[in-house]
């Protein structure tokens, strides 16, 4: 478990609402001065799930994050770029991967996603 | 990333896009004009197609490091086309209204863009589209390609903050490790409830120490994990701290400025009122005795006016003013007392003196209700403002000619001054400047009502609605909806009790003089922290709370348009032109008593001990509460409009455009 970024599959895999509202929760509480990490907690929460409202907000909590706090940016590139496949905004995601891809060419993950956003693209050119 | 950016960066580069530029301009024109159709998508991918390759080219060229601006907008909707184009549900029908909403959103991305690019054709699409506004956009993100603008420095961060969400839900992150705990519990229990089975026993307990140790490993890394993280909310929180310290440091800084100003503001009106008294002492003999107990201490003075005053007569005409007083208020016996009148004046007079000391220009029209405390007025008037003035800024009247009034004609408490504009000679009228502190806009209708405390004010005016102000930012904070309040808390019979109450004006207001408009919408109000009491033309009293904005009680009873109110903690006092004054029980809701008079009700003032009112005669009628006996003051000859007491003193304004001062 000890991967600094977790695999494609993982953003996958929902979480049960019984924990997504656990994450809402501790989000709602800590009210303006959340912290960075419960942000993500709940942002990575909503982007795993099936329903694209949520992952839109998990997009909106991240760009936040990405926006207000330089030194997380490289991370949040991943998640921006999970987030934007599973809603199939292609170019956003690879725009994100790429661009994670120049800082960390060796990064298994931004490969791996990479290869699927290809694919999807060049699936959806062809229609 | 958008199509549009690019072809607006594309000059410069060799110009293989002239279709693709000329054909969105039809796209937007198809998408305001026809809505979604089949046409703007196939245009679009063909586009996309075409720009496909330049993507990742003009990606690389918007990441140089500089600070976007955009981001202190609070709306910077941008997103890219393509996401439209390429995504396989583009032609879902709950995508297409997004894509519209996308396509309006580039609009004005290409606008934004539009001082960034040299670009002219994106200038007479983004003309015509500057107007569009979004409404109800789902998704608002920056494009990628903003945000990509940004610096990406190196993350020194000492855990990810995947690494941080996994060590506080570890439940949640990764199904493997608990699959592996619970298949090593299993292990474990095997081997603990099989240890008795002699094959490969001290080969399985080694396995398991081995198993045991990672676990206990895997276990440490991640507390240690968790320790980091929390280190790191902990730091965030500390930065937090010291701003609000920070914060709290400057305010505090402020207050003790303020303080010291305040201090020096009371020096300076300690010496003044030495000078006062020295000054009064070298004036009229007859004045002397009287005048220097006169200036510190009012309370003095007031017991040596009763025995000087006769009780229940009146001691003092002010006149002046040319047309009926609608309303008069006054801050203290010896003090300002203010009127205004159907002249289109406001004066301001001195009590002390008996003279008028000037008027108060600034409202176009009517002053209908006012209020005074202290150095502050606040006046409602028909022009739909309410306006608040200073009067601790009045000078003395310097009058050089007569005897009686010494050089400083003393009023409440020191003064500082600024000079009257004008000479007080028996015929011009002083105008007072620079008293108006503020105005309050808002109300569409003339303000008939109006309460202030030390920070707020509510006014309630006829276009039938009731605002609270707060008085330091002069903004309305919050705006009652009385006709909504009304219908939505009773049932239709309301709406036409409102009807039928304006009709019974009409013949009920034969005897009042024609200053009560038959449609005063809110005759009366006072409020006292959150709690407000409103007389309208229904006849029906309301209490509000201030905080929810809601009407929680409504007292019926009266069947006439209400006039007039006051309430303490135990009742509250209404009058209106059903010629009765009502006295209700605030607990229970109920009338207490009713007194009976022979004309409408159109002022009315309680204390303690007595309820002073005036109604369409020339008398004032004053109810003893204690003896349930009415007395009356004569004098005036006119009907009595307004009525104001203080202590011992009434202050009365008619219609024949005098104020009397009687003593009680």
């Amino acid at each position: 478990m000890a991967e600094t970024v977790p695999m494609v599959e993982e953003a996958e895999k929902p979480l049960t609402s019984a924990e997504i509202e656990v994450l809402r929760k501790q989000f709602e509480r800590e009210g303006e001065f959340v912290t960075i990490q419960t942000k993500f907690n709940y942002a990575w929460g909503l982007i795993k799930s099936k329903n694209m409202e949520e992952i839109a907000l998990g997009i909106t909590l991240l760009t936040e994050i990405y926006r207000d706090s330089p030194e997380r940016r490289r991370e949040c590139l991943y998640f921006l770029a999970l987030g934007h496949y599973k809603l199939a905004n292609y170019s956003d995601a690879r725009q994100f991967n790429q661009q994670l891809l120049k800082y960390e060419p060796n990064n298994a993950q931004a490969k791996e996603l990479n290869k699927l956003i290809e694919e999807k693209v060049s699936r959806g050119s062809s229609l | 990333m958008s199509t549009k950016e690019t072809t607006s960066r594309r000059p410069p580069k060799p110009n293989n896009d002239s279709g693709p530029t000329s054909t969105t301009p039809r796209m937007n024109n198809t998408t305001m004009t026809t809505g979604f159709s089949n046409n703007y998508s196939t245009a679009l991918v063909g586009t996309a197609r075409d720009k496909a390759f330049g993507v990742a080219q003009a990606a690389r060229d918007f990441l140089t490091p500089s600070s976007f601006p955009d981001w202190t907008a609070p709306l910077s909707h941008l997103e890219s086309l393509t996401t439209v184009m390429f995504s396989p549900l583009a032609a879902h029908p709950v995508y297409q209204s997004e894509s519209l909403a996308k396509a309006l959103q580039l609009m004005q991305q290409q606008q934004r863009q539009r001082p960034s690019s040299s670009s002219s054709s994106s200038s007479s699409q983004s003309g015509s589209t500057s107007e569009l506004v979004l409404h109800g956009t789902r998704h608002a993100w920056p494009s990628s390609s903003e945000l990509l603008k940004a610096e990406i420095p190196e993350s020194n961060a000492p855990l990810s903050l995947f690494q941080g969400f996994a060590a506080t839900y570890p439940s949640l992150a990764n199904s493997q490790p608990t699959s592996h705990k619970r298949s090593r519990n299993r292990r474990k229990k095997h081997g603990g409830s099989s240890s008795s089975v002699a094959d490969g026993e001290t080969g399985r307990s080694l396995t398991q120490k081995i198993a045991d140790r990672e676990q206990k490993i895997k276990e440490s890394n991640k507390l240690q994990k968790q320790k980091s993280s929390t280190a790191n909310e902990i730091n965030q929180i500390n930065m937090q701290i010291e701003e609000l310290v920070n914060k709290r440091k400057t305010l505090e800084s402020k207050w003790a400025k303020l303080e010291a100003k305040e201090q020096q503001l009371l020096l300076t009106i300690e010496t003044l009122n030495g000078s006062i008294v020295a000054v009064e002492e070298e004036g009229s003999r007859a004045d002397s005795d009287a005048a220097s107990s006169r200036t510190g201490l009012q309370d003095e003075a007031d017991s040596e006016d009763e025995m000087i005053y006769e009780r229940g007569t009146c001691y003092k005409t002010l006149e002046g003013h040319a047309d009926d007083i609608l309303v008069v208020d006054f801050n203290h016996p010896k003090g300002i007392l203010v009127s205004s009148s159907m002249d289109g004046t406001v004066r301001a007079w001195d009590l002390h003196r008996n003279r008028c000391l000037g008027s108060l220009e600034g409202h176009t029209s009517l002053v209908r209700c006012m209020q005074l405390d202290n150095g502050t007025l606040l006046t409602g008037s028909d022009d739909g403002s309410i306006k608040q003035w200073n009067l601790t800024a009045i000078s003395p009247v310097p009058t050089p000619s007569s005897a009686s009034s010494a050089a400083t004609s003393q009023v409440s408490s020191g003064r500082s001054s600024p000079e009257l504009s004008g000479e007080d000679t028996n015929n011009m009228l002083p105008v007072l400047n620079d008293c108006c502190i503020g105005n309050l806009e808002g109300h569409q209708a003339e303000v008939t009502a109006l309460h202030s405390d030390q920070t707020m004010a509510v006014s309630g005016a006829n276009d039938k609605t009731m605002k609270q102000w707060d008085l330091e930012t002069q903004q309305c904070v919050l705006t009652l909806d009385v006709m909504w309040a009304s219908n939505s808390a009773g049932s239709g019979s309301s709406s036409s009790g409102w009807r039928s109450m304006k009709s019974l004006d009409q013949w009920s207001l034969d005897g009042l003089s024609n200053y009560f408009e038959p449609s005063d919408f809110v005759g009366a109000l006072q409020f006292w922290n959150f709690a407000l009491a409103s007389g309208t033309i229904d006849g029906k009293l309301r209490m509000w709370d201030l905080r929810t904005g809601q009407a929680h009680r409504t007292l019926p009873g009266h069947t006439g348009p209400i006039t007039c109110l006051q309430f303490d903690e135990v009742h509250l006092v209404s009058g209106s032109t059903d010629k009765t004054i009502r006295i209700w029980d605030l607990r229970t809701g109920s009338v207490f008593d009713t007194l009976h008079f022979s004309s409408p009700v159109s002022s009315l003032q309680f204390d303690s001990g007595r309820i002073i009112s005036s109604n369409a005669t020339e008398h004032i009628d004053i109810y003893n509460r204690t003896s349930f006996q009415h007395s009356t003051l004569q004098g005036h000859t006119g009907p009595v409009n307004s009525v104001r007491f203080r202590d011992t003193v009434l202050a009365s304004g008619s219609s024949d455009g005098v104020v009397k001062l009687w003593a009680l």
